[in-house]
């Protein structure tokens, strides 16, 4: 009777246990490879010697996403508010402080007084494509630098400071 | 007797070699398990961030980044458009905006067709001329195609010094960013400068004499 040990049970489980973990493995791995794979961006050294800090913004066409210590700020904006500013020698668009959504504005109002240091790194949805320039030109013709990369709808993106 | 005996020695089965052999793979597949939950963010690229600078003296080498291909754009095409609508001067104004507006040419890889307005104050003319580049079902390179060393992309950018030309990319909203990304690695190896705008109207370039200044990043 001692003799006699059934097997099956024991593989079966094990079995089991091996088709699940490897199921998980899988679909996590395929998640994060797949199309919800984000991108991180940390800088590299380039001939360019940039000094300045980017601020990460996220733009869809409709929402701005800012990166900002580790938090996402959403802010609205449209071209709308937009208005033509006789400046230097041409007219420029940009939209009065009191018609921008707050938390933009205070993002462009922290770029300006420190455009020595920072400037506005976008990325770009495609669905943002239609109406960027006139989103950037909120900053541009406030003589704030900015960076632009395009990014796929939906993918992920964060800045990964050294 | 001797067959009796063999029996008996395969019920005398050692579970170890297979618990080890399980164990072993359980701890593996949770290796990968972990490591894919902790690269959870997606992939990490080390990138030089790009920030605008005006182009200076650089002249442009256009390309168009749409459905997955990357299209030359050949600067004389625009030239090659309005030369045979005659001189732009006050007194020809309307005539010669009608023929631009009724004009329309094919290349290699686009059609090519323009829209212009004009409004006359007194002793001055402004004018909009805006021009779409229609581009050819399957034209331009692939991916795959512009890596290789016999890629028309490359062939092209040979030809120009990097010294005096930037690289300008117009990236389409309908799978233009991945083209753009390997195109420009092609071209950032060769040492050229890289410039992009973005493009909303899927397969068409639209170039206006109004339109935002160059810039490279």
């Amino acid at each position: 009777m001692s003799d006699h040990f059934d097997l099956l049970p024991f593989i079966a489980i094990l079995m089991c246990l091996l088709g699940a973990l490897l199921l998980i493995t899988i679909s996590m791995t395929a998640f994060n490879l797949g199309p919800g794979a984000g991108e991180g961006w940390i800088p590299m050294k380039d001939t360019l010697k940039i000094t300045k800090t980017p601020i990460l913004i996220e733009w869809d066409g409709v929402t701005a996403v800012i990166h900002k210590q580790n938090k996402k700020i959403y802010a609205e904006w449209s071209n709308s508010t937009l208005l033509p500013v006789f400046q230097g020698d041409t007219y420029v668009y940009k939209s009065d402080s009191t018609k921008l959504d707050p938390m933009l504005w205070n993002i462009i109002s922290e770029l300006e007084r420190e455009r020595e240091n920072k400037y506005a790194l976008f990325a770009v949805r495609p669905s943002g494509f239609k109406n960027f320039y006139k989103f950037a030109g909120e900053f541009r013709n406030r003589n704030i630098d900015v960076g632009k990369e395009p990014m796929e709808q939906g993918k992920k993106v964060r800045l990964i400071r050294r | 007797m001797k067959r009796k005996n063999n029996k008996r020695k395969g019920l005398e089965l050692s579970l170890v070699p297979l618990a080890d052999m399980l164990t072993n793979t359980v701890g593996i597949l949770l290796f990968i398990l972990i490591f894919t939950v902790l690269t959870g963010g997606g992939v990490i690229v080390p990138k030089r961030l790009p920030i605008e600078r005006p182009i200076k003296k650089l002249l442009p080498i256009t390309f168009f980044c749409t459905n997955g291909r990357v299209i030359y754009v050949d600067s004389e095409l625009i030239n090659k458009f309005v030369q045979p609508l005659g001189e732009l001067t006050y007194y020809t104004v309307k005539p010669w905006i009608e023929k631009f507006n009724k004009r329309q040419m094919e290349s290699d890889y686009f059609y090519i067709k323009g829209e212009g307005t004009y409004q006359d104050f007194y002793y001055e003319v402004y004018f909009n001329l805006t021009y779409y580049l229609i581009s050819k079902p399957e034209v331009g390179e692939t991916i795959s195609q512009v890596q290789t060393d016999s890629s028309f992309f490359k062939k092209i950018l040979q030809k120009y010094p990097p010294q005096k030309y930037f690289v300008d990319f117009v990236v389409s909203n309908t799978d233009g960013i991945n083209i753009f990304r390997n195109a420009r690695e092609v071209a950032s190896q060769m040492k050229f400068d890289i410039g992009w705008f973005p493009e909303s109207y899927g397969d068409t370039v639209v170039f206006s004499n109004r339109g935002a200044p160059m810039t490279i990043d």
